[in-house]
C-alpha cells in the first residue's frame, strides 16, 4: 500500500494576521524597533514525505536531505512501560538497554561496538512510558551495510545473561541515587499524588521489581513490542527514498504480522483536592515546588485554546509566571508550567518553581494568585502576543527536514491525520480572548491544587501550615511512599 | 554545484582524514563566510546558509568571569542578565522620571549594604534602611514595562533567545525569521550601546535563586565549585562564574557601569550572523546600527598564571547523597600544541561503548555507573584542567573505583594507545565538528568564538589538521606529562553513613 504525499506543491502561508507589508531596504539611520515594519508573510516549500506500508504492518516515512552525508533512521515502537505487568516495573528499560548492549548472535557486543565505532555510527534503543524508540545514525556510504545489522538488532537481540545482570545493577544504582536530586524527587512524588500512588502512570522501578525481571520476561516483552503493526520507521538524510525502498521492504519484512495494537489505559481515579505535601531534602537552601492537578487529553476540542492559555501563562519571557514570579517578585530563576494534554491518557496541569526556603509560601501564594487572575480573563494584547509568537515562529518548526518527519510520525503513532498540525494552526488562529477565559475556567482549579515542596522539612511544614493541613512524607532510599499508598506517610 | 562540493568535503571529513581533506572543507566555507570590521573595531562574520528563511545571531563578547574585579565575582553574569532589561527607549514608560528615582534607589541600597556588612548598625536602623530602599525600588518599578525587550523578539517569532556567561566569554544569541534582520540590529545595538540596568535589585534576587539552584542545592555543583577553588590558587578560574552570594549582594549599578565601560567596547565584540541573509545588507545595517559605538582605551587581559602544583590536593563533602568522585589535572590552554592530543585522550578514555574506562570500569569490573573524562575545563583560554568524573555502582567503594581508574591511566602511560583507537577518536571528533555546524546557531556560535579568541574562524577547520598530526606516541606523552598524582586535585562526595571508610 502506497500513499505518495503530493506535498511538494504545498506552500505554507504564515500569519497574515496584520497583513502589513513594507520593504525597508536601506536604513537612513538607526531606527527604534517600533518604527520597523516587516512582511508578515513567510513562505517556504515543505519537503516531500514518502510513506508506504508493508504487508506485515510496518509503516515508513522517508524524507531526503542532502546537506550532510548522513542518514538518520528512527523507529517508533508501540510499547513501553505501560505494557509491563505489575511487579516487574523497570522491565521495558532493562529490555531497551540489553537489546543494544547484548548485540545479536551474529554481532556479539564487542564486534558490534567496534563495527559502529569504526564507522562513527550510532545505534541506540530506548523505552519510555508510552512508546519505545530505536535509532541509527550513519554516514550515507555505510547505510546499506549497516541497515541489516540494525534490523537484526531489533529483530533478534541475543539478550545474554551477563548484560541483563549489568542492566539490572545499573538500574538499581539509579534507584539508589534518585533521592539526590530535588527535581527527580519532586516529579516522581508529584505524579503519584496526581495519578494515585498505584496508578500505572506513577509506577517506578524498585529493587524488588528489578529483581523480579528475568530473561524470559525480556523475550516476552520484545515479542509483544516488535510486531509489524507496532513499528513506524522514519528515515531522513542523504538517501534517495525510491532507491532504498526495496532494501527497506526486504529487511523489515522479517517482523511478524500483527494487527495494530490499541493502547487502552485505565482512567485516573484521583479527585483533585487542595492539599499540601512536603518531601524532605536536608542539604538544600531552596525548595523545589510543584503545584497542580490532573490535565487533559489531546482530543479535547478546546486543545487550541489551551495552547494559547499555556503561552499566556508561561510561554518564554512573555508569560505571566515568568513576568510575575521571576521578573517582578524575584522569587525564582526557574519557573515553568503548563496544562498538558496527552493522546492516550490524561496529562498533568502543573506549575513549578525553585525558590529560597524562606520564600516558599510566598511563591506558592503568588502562583495561586496568578492562576485565579487568569480565570478573570486575558487581554487582547496578551492574546495577540501569544498568537504572534506562535505564528511568527512557525517557520522554525519547518526549518529542518527531521522536524517534519518527527511530526508526521508523532501523529501517525497516535492514529491522527497527517495534517493535524496544520489543523491546529488554523484552530489557534480562531482562538479569542473569550475562548481562553472559558478554557481557563473550565480546566484550571486553583482552589483544588495539590502542592508539593521538596526541601527543608521543618521550615516547609511551618510555612505550608499557614495555608492548610500538611502531609510530611518520608523518602525511603528505594521508594517514595505517599499518603495514597499508606506506608510511612504521616498526616498532620 | 556548490552544495555538491559541500557534501564531498564533508564526506572526506567524516571518513578517514588527510590534510588535503580538511583543506577542501575549508574551501567550501570560504565561499559561505564573509567577514568585515567596522571603523570602531567591531568585527562581523556572515555565514550564508539558504536552506530555510531563518537566521541566527550571536554577539560574542571577549569578557568572562576571569576578567572580574576582586570582590565582584559574578558581575559578568549579572551584566548578562541586566542586558535583557532594556534601554532608555525600551522597557520604560518614562525614562527621565525613572532615571532620577534609580539614582536614589542606588544610594538607599548602598546605605543599607554598608550598614549591614560594614557599619555594625542596630537591627532597627537596618530595617529602616531596608524599608526605605524597598519603597524607592517599588517606586521605580512603576515606570518599568517588564520584559519589553524579550517580548518584542518573541512576538516576532524569535527563538533560542538567551545568553551565556562563561569563564572566558559572554555570548548573546537568538534566531529570527530571516526577514527580521533589521529588528535584531535595532534591538541588539540599543541594548549594547545604551544599557540602563533597571530592575537591578530584583534581578539580583533572581540570580541568587539561580545560584541556589545550580550550586548550593545541587550536590554536583557544590563539588565543582570547591574543586576549582582548590585546584587553582592564583588564577581566576578558581572563582565561580555565578559569583559568591555576598559578592552578588554587594555589587552596585555603578560597579556594573564601570564593568560595561571597560569591557563592552567594540574591539571586544564579534557578531556572527548565520542563515538566509545577504552579506551586503548585513554590512549596511552593521554600519548604521553599530557604527556609533564608541571605542575607548582597552583594558588588558589578566596576566596571572597558575604556579605549578606542588603535590596532590584533596577534599571531601559529607552528606545525605550517594558517593561521587572527581579528579582534575592541570594541563594547557587551547592554543597549546598538546590540546588536540588531550582531547583525543579524553575521547579514547571515556567516549562510547568501546572506550577504555567504559569497557573496564562499567562493563568488565562493574565498579562504575558512569565515568567521563573532559579536557579543557572550566575554560580554554588559560591553562585548564583535565577532569575525570565517576559515579560508582551501588555499594562500590570510592577507593576501589579510583584505584581501578588510575590503573587504566597507568596503562596508557606505560603501553600507549593503539592506532585503531586513535583513528576512531579522530573520526568522532571530526564528526562532532560537522554535526556542530549543522545548525545556524551552532555555526554562528562556533565561528564567532574562533574569530574572537582563536585567531580567526578558519582555526575551526585547522583543528582537523592539528588532529591529523597526532600519533599514538603523542597521546602517551601527554598522559605521562600531565596525569601525575602531584598535579592532581581530588574531590569525593561521601554518603554520611560511610564516612571514614572511604578516605585514603
Amino acid at each position: 500500500m502506497t500513499a505518495r504525499n503530493n506535498l511538494s506543491a504545498f506552500i505554507l502561508l504564515i500569519a497574515l494576521l496584520l497583513g502589513l507589508v513594507s520593504a525597508a531596504p536601506s536604513p537612513a539611520g538607526p531606527k527604534h524597533y517600533s518604527e520597523l515594519q516587516f512582511d508578515r508573510q513567510v513562505t517556504w516549500p515543505e519537503p516531500d514525505v514518502l510513506t508506504f506500508r508493508l504487508d506485515n504492518g510496518v509503516r515508513f516515512f522517508l524524507v531526503e536531505d542532502h546537506e550532510l552525508p548522513l542518514v538518520e533512521v528512527s523507529v517508533s515502537i508501540r510499547a513501553g512501560e505501560w505494557l509491563v505487568p505489575e511487579g516487574k516495573e523497570g522491565l521495558a528499560r532493562i529490555c531497551a538497554e540489553t537489546m543494544r548492549s547484548g548485540g545479536t548472535e551474529k554481532h556479539p557486543p564487542d564486534i558490534l561496538n567496534r563495527l559502529l565505532a569504526d564507522k562513527a555510527a550510532v545505534m541506540e534503543t530506548d523505552f519510555g512510558f508510552i512508546s519505545g524508540s530505536a535509532s541509527m545514525n550513519v554516514l550515507s556510504e555505510d547505510f546499506q551495510k549497516l541497515l541489516p545489522v540494525f534490523v537484526e538488532l531489533l529483530y533478534q537481540p541475543a539478550f545474554p545473561e551477563d548484560k541483563i545482570t549489568l542492566a539490572k545493577q545499573q538500574l538499581n544504582t539509579e534507584i539508589s541515587r534518585r533521592n539526590d536530586s530535588q527535581k527527580e524527587i519532586a516529579f516522581r512524588v508529584f505524579r503519584k499524588l496526581i495519578y494515585g500512588g498505584d496508578a500505572v502512570y506513577a509506577r517506578v522501578p524498585e529493587y524488588e521489581t528489578v529483581a523480579a525481571v528475568n530473561r524470559s520476561d525480556l523475550l516476552d516483552f520484545h515479542e509483544q513490542a516488535f510486531q509489524g503493526g507496532n513499528l513506524l520507521v522514519g528515515i531522513v538524510g542523504d538517501v534517495n527514498p525510491s532507491a532504498i525502498r526495496s532494501l527497506l521492504e526486504s529487511e523489515f519484512a522479517v517482523f511478524p504480522r500483527a494487527s495494530d495494537r490499541r493502547i487502552s489505559l485505565p482512567p485516573v481515579e484521583v479527585e483533585p483536592e487542595r492539599s499540601f505535601h512536603v518531601a524532605p531534602k536536608s542539604d538544600v537552601n531552596q525548595s523545589f515546588i510543584l503545584m497542580g492537578h490532573l490535565g487533559g487529553r489531546r482530543q479535547n476540542p478546546d486543545y487550541a485554546a489551551l495552547q494559547v492559555m499555556n503561552t499566556i501563562l508561561s510561554g518564554g519571557f512573555s508569560g505571566r509566571m515568568f513576568q510575575r514570579v521571576r521578573t517582578e517578585m524575584g522569587l525564582a530563576y526557574s519557573v515553568f508550567g503548563r496544562y498538558d494534554c496527552h493522546y492516550f491518557y490524561p496529562g498533568m496541569f502543573f506549575v513549578g518553581l525553585q525558590t529560597g526556603t524562606s520564600t516558599s509560601a510566598e511563591a506558592v501564594a503568588a502562583v495561586r494568585h496568578e492562576l485565579e487572575r487568569l480565570q478573570e480573563g486575558v487581554t487582547r494584547e496578551e492574546l495577540d502576543q501569544a498568537k504572534d509568537q506562535f505564528f511568527n515562529s512557525l517557520v522554525f518548526r519547518y526549518d529542518r527536514p527531521e522536524e517534519i518527519l518527527e511530526r508526521r510520525m508523532h501523529y501517525a503513532y497516535r492514529d491522527m491525520a497527517p495534517d493535524s498540525f496544520h489543523k491546529l494552526t488554523e484552530a489557534i488562529r480562531q482562538v479569542s480572548t473569550e475562548d481562553v477565559l472559558r478554557a481557563s475556567r473550565k480546566y484550571l482549579q486553583p482552589k483544588r491544587l495539590t502542592t508539593l515542596g521538596v526541601g527543608q522539612k521543618d521550615e516547609l511544614k511551618k510555612q505550608f501550615q499557614e495555608l492548610g493541613p500538611v502531609v510530611v512524607m518520608e523518602l525511603e532510599p528505594s521508594s517514595a511512599k505517599t499518603s495514597n499508598s499508606g506506608g510511612s506517610a504521616a498526616g498532620e | 554545484m556548490r552544495k555538491y562540493l559541500f557534501c564531498i568535503g564533508l564526506a572526506f571529513l567524516l571518513g578517514s582524514g588527510h590534510l588535503a581533506q580538511a583543506r577542501s572543507y575549508l574551501e567550501i566555507f570560504e565561499d559561505k563566510v564573509s567577514a568585515f570590521t567596522l571603523k570602531n573595531g567591531l568585527r562581523f562574520l556572515v555565514i550564508e546558509r539558504h536552506q530555510a528563511p531563518v537566521a541566527s545571531f550571536v554577539t560574542f563578547v571577549d569578557v568572562g568571569s576571569v576578567d572580574e574585579p576582586r570582590g565582584h565575582t559574578g558581575i559578568a553574569h549579572l551584566f548578562e542578565h541586566l542586558a535583557f532589561k532594556g534601554t532608555p527607549g525600551i522597557g520604560t514608560s518614562n525614562w527621565e522620571q525613572e532615571q532620577k528615582i534609580l539614582e536614589r534607589v542606588d544610594a538607599a541600597y548602598i546605605r543599607w549594604l554598608e550598614a549591614k556588612y560594614l557599619g555594625g548598625a542596630e537591627e532597627a536602623q537596618l530595617s529602616k534602611f531596608k524599608e526605605r530602599f524597598e519603597k524607592l525600588r517599588d517606586e521605580a518599578q512603576q515606570y518599568v514595562v517588564p520584559n519589553a525587550f524579550p517580548k518584542v523578539i518573541e512576538r516576532h517569532g524569535g527563538t533560542d533567545l538567551n545568553a551565556a556567561t562563561a569563564k572566558d566569554y559572554t555570548m548573546y544569541f537568538c534566531s529570527l525569521p530571516a526577514n527580521r534582520v533589521e529588528l535584531w540590529f535595532s534591538l541588539e545595538s540599543d541594548r549594547l550601546l545604551r544599557p540602563v540596568f533597571r530592575e537591578f535589585y530584583t534581578e539580583k534576587q533572581v540570580v541568587l535563586e539561580e545560584r541556589r539552584m545550580r550550586v548550593d542545592s545541587n550536590p554536583t555543583g557544590r563539588m565543582i565549585e570547591e574543586l576549582l577553588a582548590l585546584a587553582y590558587l592564583a588564577h581566576p578560574y578558581r572563582a565561580p562564574t555565578i559569583g559568591w552570594s555576598t559578592d552578588i549582594i554587594s555589587t552596585t549599578r555603578e560597579d556594573l557601569r564601570r564593568f560595561y565601560q571597560q569591557h563592552y567596547r567594540p574591539e571586544n565584540l564579534t557578531v556572527a550572523v548565520a542563515g538566509d541573509v545577504d552579506p551586503e545588507r548585513i554590512k549596511e545595517l552593521a554600519r548604521t546600527y553599530f557604527g556609533p559605538m564608541k571605542s575607548d582605551e582597552l583594558v588588558p587581559k589578566i596576566i596571572t598564571r597558575e604556579p605549578p602544583q606542588r603535590g596532590e590536593r584533596e577534599f571531601a563533602h559529607l552528606g545525605p547523597n550517594q558517593p561521587m568522585y572527581l579528579e582534575a589535572y592541570h594541563t594547557v590552554d587551547q592554543a597549546h600544541p598538546h590540546t588536540p592530543a588531550l582531547d583525543l585522550l579524553s575521547d579514547i578514555l571515556s567516549r562510547g561503548r568501546v572506550s577504555r574506562l567504559y569497557r573496564s570500569l562499567v562493563e568488565e569490573q562493574g565498579l562504575a555507573q558512569q565515568v567521563q573524562a573532559f579536557n579543557g575545563f572550566p575554560g580554554d583560554q588559560y591553562p585548564a584542567l583535565f577532569l575525570v568524573y565517576a559515579i560508582p555502582r551501588k555499594g562500590v567503594d570510592l577507593d576501589e573505583l579510583s584505584a581501578a581508574l588510575h590503573q587504566e591511566l597507568e596503562q596508557i602511560k606505560s603501553q600507549g594507545v593503539t592506532l585503531e583507537e586513535l583513528d576512531r577518536a579522530k573520526n568522532r571528533l571530526r564528526a562532532d565538528l560537522v554535526r556542530g555546524l549543522k545548525s545556524n546557531l551552532g555555526l554562528a556560535r562556533r565561528l564567532a568564538r574562533a574569530e574572537a579568541q582563536e585567531g580567526g574562524w578558519r582555526r575551526v577547520f585547522d583543528y582537523l589538521d592539528r588532529l591529523d598530526g597526532i600519533d599514538p606516541e603523542t597521546i602517551q606523552l601527554v598522559a605521562t606529562e600531565y596525569l601525575l598524582p602531584e598535579n592532581r586535585t581530588v574531590g569525593r562526595m561521601l554518603h554520611q553513613t560511610q564516612q571514614g571508610g572511604n578516605s585514603s
